[in-house]
């Protein structure tokens, strides 16, 4: 989503010491080189960003600064003073907080002991849970939330758990490096720009800052300098005002990049209907929506994140319930109580969060791509391992994705990757009718390009697509037609070529 | 240097159960005197054969993320009750259909009690112990606290566990016949493969079009199977059904199993794994014998080793 307007309050950048240096720092996983003698320095009281593809090594670097993985050569300064960081502890008191892409939140505490997690406040023994209040109050303001303090995690939305990371981050005295991946993934214009004046704050207050993101908007908007990285190395250091776009995505690709979102042939606004949705309502989530998608057409569902895009999607799959509602699929009407149901009648679902519905983490990487249909890996009823690297091959090379080999096991992968994975699972089956919900979330300019070249594919290929997903340009360059959603119901319908970004504020809002 | 010696250890914890096995095999020759003589070997290999063959329905089960308590307390029920049906009829087709009957009825407990309460991961060690006093108070009841024994004139039945073919003893070929079926249940069949996914991410594989619950209990109603196979032999060999005959069991079908280095949606999980552990869990306890050391002291150590085991699988995930 593009953050709104450019953030103007940049302070000016503090010559001085450099608060880390990163000297050759290699490591490997098992039959994966993540990085490989990443050397850069951060200036101190800066805003620092990191860009590089999925899987270029971004959250390896990320984790081995904050102790979770330690590394395997290289040296790491602090201030100058070389630093051991074998866990987060460590990390901690050289002063270093990080906010990660997947939460480390536990979603039965509050928030509050979240926050305050292994150090709650303590009266004479017992837990002061008036001071906890106070103190999560305190930090919670600071990311502009005004969530009850005791409210609990599970309950929150993934923008929601994301402020409090970053309030948990804050609530560290001792914090002098900030690394920050991927925040604003999740979070509306207001979200982002509340992030941008915590940034900030922070570097008003000398706290020096690491920035990773795909969105080069927001890196121009509120950032110094860049590090660009590519397969497990660092390509280069500049300052942000010494370098403009397309020079960073060469250097993060490794080749230019033209076009942003591939242009498609053919008119669908013929082509026969074949789905219908007629009043589905779920109580609190959405109410009496009813749409049609046509053959070979790109619907873009668009709205706020938090406007019920995600549940009717996952109501038509039959992995939620609903009220009441039909399904039509060409025209006969069917029952979906289940995705086993779904995927019989050719609907697939592709989730938001890939990693909880979509993986099986500790599987290789052929086995999840024929896990939603196993029988065509069989020969003569039995499951074929022959048969089975065979399809998994041809996946990997069309959707290229990164890996050493097939039998990888897939959470060793990158984000970026690991939704290529998902995506070859369903595209391994007989499905119709794709509900993509946030393909591209996540993922590198690169491969986002790749996932909009395969929508075209798809949509040519005469299979149909529902696009979820709150980047409004992303949706008006694939959609031939977008339904504006707010709070549960449908706010508008336009063909993409008579609608603006406009329409969109002022219907979505 | 950290990395290195990191690298030693997971070489160790991946092949923990083949490690432990050579391991046994030289305290075994240096520990006691009669380990490495053909008697004790052939005694060996019968042993290992009955937990062979609750260990495979056992390594299902973990497979998909599930634990066992019951196969020791079903393997009596079904005993209870096909000896007696065995000396009155004769009839051996008959009493291995009722046994596997009767396995399959107590695993479907399990699986459905799961299923009907929509089972989270801890569950299983509730249910499957519920399961297990079922059983345990059927065998009781059933045989009235009596031992059975089988009629002299079924030498057939008898043979099942104390005749050879070409030299290799029938309980060797049961247990062989049971693992090359489950080895073919896990790879090569898509129900197997369920397991698998299963055991590695519940939801993902309900998204994927599914039935989580349902391969579950199929899980569970298999592991009921080998226990009711395991019944017939174990009848078999000692010619006699006891209420308490298959108690305790689990235990050492549960250390085989995570010895040898099953675990939950765990791609390497296979019967070449469960078999490493079978042989080793076998060896412990023949060379504790041999060494005369007392029943409860072999408990302890079992444990003691299964703690480690489990605490060596830790580290290697860090």
């Amino acid at each position: 989503m593009f953050c709104g307007t450019p953030f103007h309050k940049k302070v000016g950048n503090h010559m001085g010491d450099y608060i880390l240096e990163v000297k050759d720092v290699s490591k490997s996983f098992p039959g994966v080189k993540a990085l490989n003698q990443v050397s850069f320095r951060v200036k101190k009281g800066e805003v620092h960003a990191l860009v590089g593809e999925n899987g270029a090594g971004k959250s390896t670097l990320m984790k081995i600064l904050n102790g979770v993985y330690s590394k395997d050569t290289g040296s790491i300064f602090i201030d100058g003073k070389e630093a051991v960081i074998n866990n987060p502890l460590d990390a901690r008191s050289c002063g270093i907080s990080i906010v990660f892409q997947e939460f480390n939140l536990v979603p039965i505490l509050s928030i509050a002991e979240n926050i305050y997690m292994g150090r709650l406040p303590r009266k004479k023994g017992m837990i002061d849970y008036q001071k906890l209040k106070e103190d999560t109050q305190r930090v919670l303001n600071m990311v502009g939330s005004d969530l009850d303090p005791f409210t609990l995690v599970e309950t929150l939305g993934i923008a929601q758990k994301q402020m409090v990371e970053i309030a948990k981050m804050l609530s560290y005295e001792e914090t002098r490096l900030i690394l920050l991946d991927e925040p604003t993934a999740t979070l509306t214009n207001k979200e982002c720009e509340v992030l941008f004046q915590v940034v900030a704050d922070l570097k008003k207050q000398g706290v020096t800052v690491i920035y990773i993101s795909h969105k080069l908007e927001e890196i121009f908007a509120i950032c110094d300098s860049i590090t660009i990285i590519r397969d497990g190395e660092v390509i280069e250091t500049k300052e942000v005002s010494e370098t403009d776009r397309n020079e960073i995505i060469t250097a993060m690709v490794g080749r230019e990049i033209t076009e942003v979102y591939p242009k498609r042939e053919g008119d669908c606004s013929e082509n026969e209907e074949i789905l219908r949705i007629e009043n589905f309502s779920s109580q609190g989530l959405f109410e009496d929506v009813s749409f049609s998608l046509k053959k070979g057409e790109v619907l873009g569902l668009a709205g706020l994140v938090g406007a019920g895009r995600t549940e009717i999607a996952r109501a038509i799959f039959g992995i939620d319930y609903k009220d009441s509602g039909e399904i039509y699929l060409k025209g006969q009407k069917i029952e979906i109580n289940s995705p086993a149901e779904a995927i019989k009648h050719g609907i697939c679902y592709l989730s938001e969060d890939r990693k909880l519905e979509g993986l099986m983490g500790t599987l290789p990487v052929d086995w999840n791509i024929t896990a939603a249909n196993l029988k065509k890996a069989c020969k003569s009823g039995m499951l074929s391992g022959k048969l089975e690297q065979q399809i998994s091959q041809e996946m990997v090379e069309k959707l290229r994705i990164k890996t050493p080999n097939l039998k990888q096991t897939v959470f060793n992968l990158s984000g970026g990757n690991m939704q290529k994975i998902v995506i070859g699972k369903w595209l391994n089956t007989e499905i119709d009718v794709f509900i993509f919900d946030e393909p591209t979330r996540g993922i590198d300019v690169g491969a986002k390009y790749e996932i909009y070249l395969l929508i075209n594919e798809l949509v040519k290929e005469g299979k149909s697509v529902i696009m979820i997903s709150s980047e409004l340009p992303e949706i008006m360059g694939m959609s031939d037609r977008i339904l504006v959603i707010k709070n549960g119901t449908i706010a508008g319908d336009f063909n993409v070529s008579d609608m603006t970004a406009r329409d969109f504020i002022e219907n979505a809002i | 240097m950290k990395g290195k010696s990191k690298n030693w250890l997971n070489m160790i914890s991946d092949h923990a159960g083949l490690v432990a096995l050579v391991v046994l095999i030289f305290v075994g020759i240096i520990f006691t005197d009669s380990f490495a003589t053909g008697n004790n070997i052939s005694n060996l290999v019968r042993q290992i054969c009955i937990n062979g063959i609750l260990a495979s329905g056992f390594t299902a089960v973990v497979i998909s993320d599930g634990f066992d308590f019951s196969v020791g307390n079903i393997l009596s029920a079904c005993a209870v009750v096909i000896i007696p049906m065995l000396n009155v009829t004769g009839n051996i087709p008959l009493i291995l259909l009722v046994s596997i009957a009767i396995g399959v009825a107590f695993g479907a407990i399990n699986g459905l009690t799961g299923k009907i309460i929509k089972s989270g991961p801890g569950d299983a060690y509730l249910i499957t112990l519920a399961t297990s006093f079922l059983a345990q108070g059927f065998a009781y009841i059933y045989s009235k606290g009596d031992n059975t024994f089988v009629d002299d004139s079924l030498v057939a039945y008898r043979n099942i566990a104390r005749g050879e073919i070409l030299g290799i003893p029938n309980t060797l070929l049961c247990m062989a016949a049971m693992m090359l079926l489950t080895q073919f249940l896990l790879r090569k069949t898509r129900t197997g493969r369920a397991l698998y996914m299963v055991g590695s991410n519940k939801v993902a594989t309900y998204a994927s079009g599914i039935n989580a619950h349902n391969i579950r209990t199929f899980a569970y109603v298999y592991s009921g199977f080998c226990a009711a196979i395991a019944a017939i032999v174990m009848t078999a060999r000692t010619g006699s059904a006891a209420p308490a005959m298959g108690m305790g069991y689990e235990g050492d079908a549960a250390i085989a199993t995570f010895i040898g280095g099953c675990a939950a949606g765990s791609y390497k999980s296979s019967m070449v794994r469960t078999l490493v552990g079978v042989v080793v869990v076998g060896l412990i306890t023949n060379i504790m014998n041999l060494m005369n050391i007392n029943s409860i002291i072999q408990s302890i150590v079992k444990g003691i080793i299964l703690i480690i085991v489990l605490c060596a699988q830790q580290m290697k995930k860090e």
